[in-house]
């Protein structure tokens, strides 16, 4: 929805978002600085830097649980975790901002003053490159906070739209292998040094919980998109839908019209019917669980608008999905399954009257 | 015919937030800011210990005694106000490195080191302050005094190769694999190695490592820095500090 690029087009909920984002991570750093300083204290005290440095590396890595629990939780619960979805880079971008002040402080003070550059310290002072337990876990959080800072650069929407959503997507993707990385970076570092049983605890409640989380999800979308849901096909290939009464005023019925097809989502306004693809030319979002609002189709996730008789986003903006074509039988609503091409014209079905056959 | 509106609550990020979305989210960010905090409390008080070292950047304090160079700087005092008597100090450069090369020349001469000093279990390393002043040369010791060494067996010990900047409280901890990559970086830098062993009530003894021959640790047995390691060698004492001359051969990690 962007004709012209702002860095942010801000509104109310992402300011609040990132205040609640703010207070959270400068709570969490000041609850931590502070409990450690009341648990070692005097000629016990740990080092002001090491407890930054510890700080914002735990801090960093909560955040990447809460971020990828989203993903799944906005699909389990679509309309409740929806607001949290919405500004999602803004927490990637905080958290990466995070976990940059975590990198930058060990290379300082573990890797600086030596005889070496800090990052050829880190690669080079471990050389147990051959074992598991005693492999230099640095390389694992270098590896990470670099995979993290292609994402935060690229995370505006102009790369969004310059690299096509697709590869876009991809390289989000990488936010799991980060989250691997990260893993490792911790289970064969701080957790071998440190002698307490929380910190494995801690981190393994962690991966329990994202990857419990994450199958759900993966299994109720998996069974949604095998089902082909439509109550019969026409000898044309058109394929039955729904009962017209079946789809509230505004709102969308979703339909996988046939095995590997993308999803439909048929939309009731005004006094006709619209279909168009499922997936938001914007980050994919399921359109189908979108409203229409003042006359657009409206994207849950980030709120881009499209029309429903052309597919296309009202001007100035330039966004286009695929259109379907509709006929009403009697009650039913069917659908030819082939697309058009995005932003094609097709005009309305009126619901009560007969599209001739 | 028409069917009736659907009113499910629907979010869009630029029109206001229906109550039934914030009724249902508030609670679920509350539990998260609460579970984000308890999680800092638990991580932030298990932290092990970092010991009682210490390092005071402020005063500068001088020791005067005997250098020797071989294979690390070291100076003598005889009569060391914190001991009472035999203090071996450690002059080491701020930053991660040695301080041979600055005190090159002034083997088995009486000087006086000016520095910031890092203290734990009556040992002290000695970070020399910048500029000429903090080395004063007093020429050449009479007599030749350095600590007699009395032998004490050869032994196996279970430890770990720390270097004692860091270990004794310039970075607190400072051992550990979170520190391997550090305390390699100052024992290649030239910093003494030194081989800490833990008896069970967590009390710490002390050896300056070296190799049966007298000499530094080579760089083949960097990679052995920071790990658990088993290792065989004389034990000697030299006034006040334990010396280990390490077998090599010996060393071997436990993991
Ligand atoms: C250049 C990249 C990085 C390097 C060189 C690095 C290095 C280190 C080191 C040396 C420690 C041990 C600190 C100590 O306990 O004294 C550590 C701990 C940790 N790191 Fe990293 N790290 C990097 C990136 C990251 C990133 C991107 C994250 C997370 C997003 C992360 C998360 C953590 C966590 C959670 C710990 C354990 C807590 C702690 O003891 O500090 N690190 N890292
Ligand atoms: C920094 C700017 C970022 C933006 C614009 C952004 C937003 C998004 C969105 C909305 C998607 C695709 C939507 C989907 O299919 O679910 C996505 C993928 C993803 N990104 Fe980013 N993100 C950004 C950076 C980050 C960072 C730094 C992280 C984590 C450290 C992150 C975590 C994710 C996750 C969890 C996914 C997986 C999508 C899914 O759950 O299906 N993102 N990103
Ligand atoms: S996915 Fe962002 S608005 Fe549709």
């Amino acid at each position: 929805m962007s004709n012209a690029y702002t860095w942010v087009q801000w509104n109310k909920h992402k300011k609040v978002y990132d205040v609640l984002l703010a207070v959270s991570v400068v709570g969490y750093l000041a609850v931590f600085i502070g409990v450690s300083s009341l648990t070692w204290t005097g000629d016990h005290a740990v080092s002001p830097m090491t407890l930054m440095i510890r700080a914002t590396g735990t801090c960093a890595i909560l955040m990447l649980h809460l971020i990828l629990m989203m993903g799944p939780l906005a699909r389990l619960w679509p309309i409740g975790f929806a607001p949290l979805l919405y500004n999602r880079r803004h927490f990637g971008v905080t958290m990466f901002f995070v976990a940059l002040t975590h990198s930058v402080l060990v290379l300082i003070w573990y890797g600086a003053f030596g005889s070496v550059n800090p990052v050829s310290a880190m690669l080079t002072m471990n050389t147990r490159y051959g074992s598991f337990i005693g492999f230099p876990f640095e390389l694992f959080g270098i590896a990470a906070i670099v995979i993290l800072f292609f994402m935060a650069a690229t995370s505006h929407d102009f790369w969004l739209k310059n690299l096509s959503p697709r590869w876009w997507k991809t390289l989000h993707m990488g936010v799991y292998f980060a989250y691997v990385l990260l893993i490792l970076h911790v289970a064969l570092g701080a957790i071998q040094g440190e002698r307490s049983v929380a910190y494995p605890v801690v981190l393994g409640a962690g991966a329990i919980v994202l990857i419990t989380l994450h199958l759900f999800t993966a299994v109720k979308e998996l069974r949604c998109d095998a089902r082909v849901d439509v109550a019969g096909t026409a000898d044309d290939g058109w394929v039955d839908v729904a009962s017209v009464d079946e789809i509230p005023m505004d709102r969308a019925k979703v339909v996988t019209p046939a095995k590997g097809c993308t999803k439909v989502a048929v939309f009731r306004h005004g006094d006709g019917l619209s279909a168009v693809a499922n997936v938001c030319s914007h980050q994919g979002g399921p359109i189908g669980e979108g409203k229409v609002i003042d006359g657009c189709i409206t994207c849950p996730w980030h709120g881009y608008q499209y029309l429903p008789h052309n597919g296309q986003s009202p001007p100035p903006y330039t966004e286009k999905i695929p259109t379907y074509e509709l006929r009403v039988e009697g009650k039913r609503v069917l659908l030819n399954p082939e697309p058009f091409a995005p932003g094609s014209q097709v005009d309305p079905v009126k619901i009560g009257e007969q599209s001739d056959v | 015919m028409a069917s009736k509106p659907d009113d499910a609550p629907f979010y869009v990020g630029y029109l206001p937030l229906p109550a039934a979305i914030r009724r249902f989210l508030l609670p679920w960010l509350v539990a998260n800011f609460v579970l984000l905090i308890a999680v800092g409390v638990v991580i932030a008080q298990q932290q092990r210990d970092p010991g009682d070292g210490t390092w005071n950047t402020a005063t500068p304090v001088t020791y005067e005694g005997v250098l020797t160079l071989d294979p690390y700087p070291l100076l003598r005092v005889t009569d060391a106000e914190e001991t009472g008597g035999p203090l071996t100090v450690l002059p080491i450069e701020m930053g991660k490195r040695g301080s041979r090369e600055r005190l090159a020349g002034l083997e088995g001469q009486r000087v006086r080191l000016t520095g910031f000093a890092i203290r734990r279990t009556g040992r002290v390393v000695l970070g020399l302050e910048a500029g000429d002043a903090a080395i004063e040369p007093l020429g050449p010791a009479t007599p030749a005094i350095t600590f007699a060494p009395v032998g004490l067996g050869t032994h196996t010990l279970i430890g770990e190769i720390v270097d004692p900047q860091c270990f004794m409280g310039a970075m607190k901890p400072g051992e550990g694999k979170p520190h391997k990559v550090c305390a390699t970086l100052c024992i290649a830098g030239g910093i003494p190695p030194v081989f800490v062993v833990r008896d069970q009530a967590g009390n710490t003894v002390t050896y300056l490592l070296m190799t049966d021959a007298g000499e530094s640790l080579p760089p083949s047995h960097y990679e052995y820095i920071a790990d658990p390691l088993e290792l065989t060698g004389r034990i000697q004492r030299q006034g006040d500090m334990l010396v280990l001359y390490a077998d090599l051969s010996s060393f071997r990690r436990l993991e």
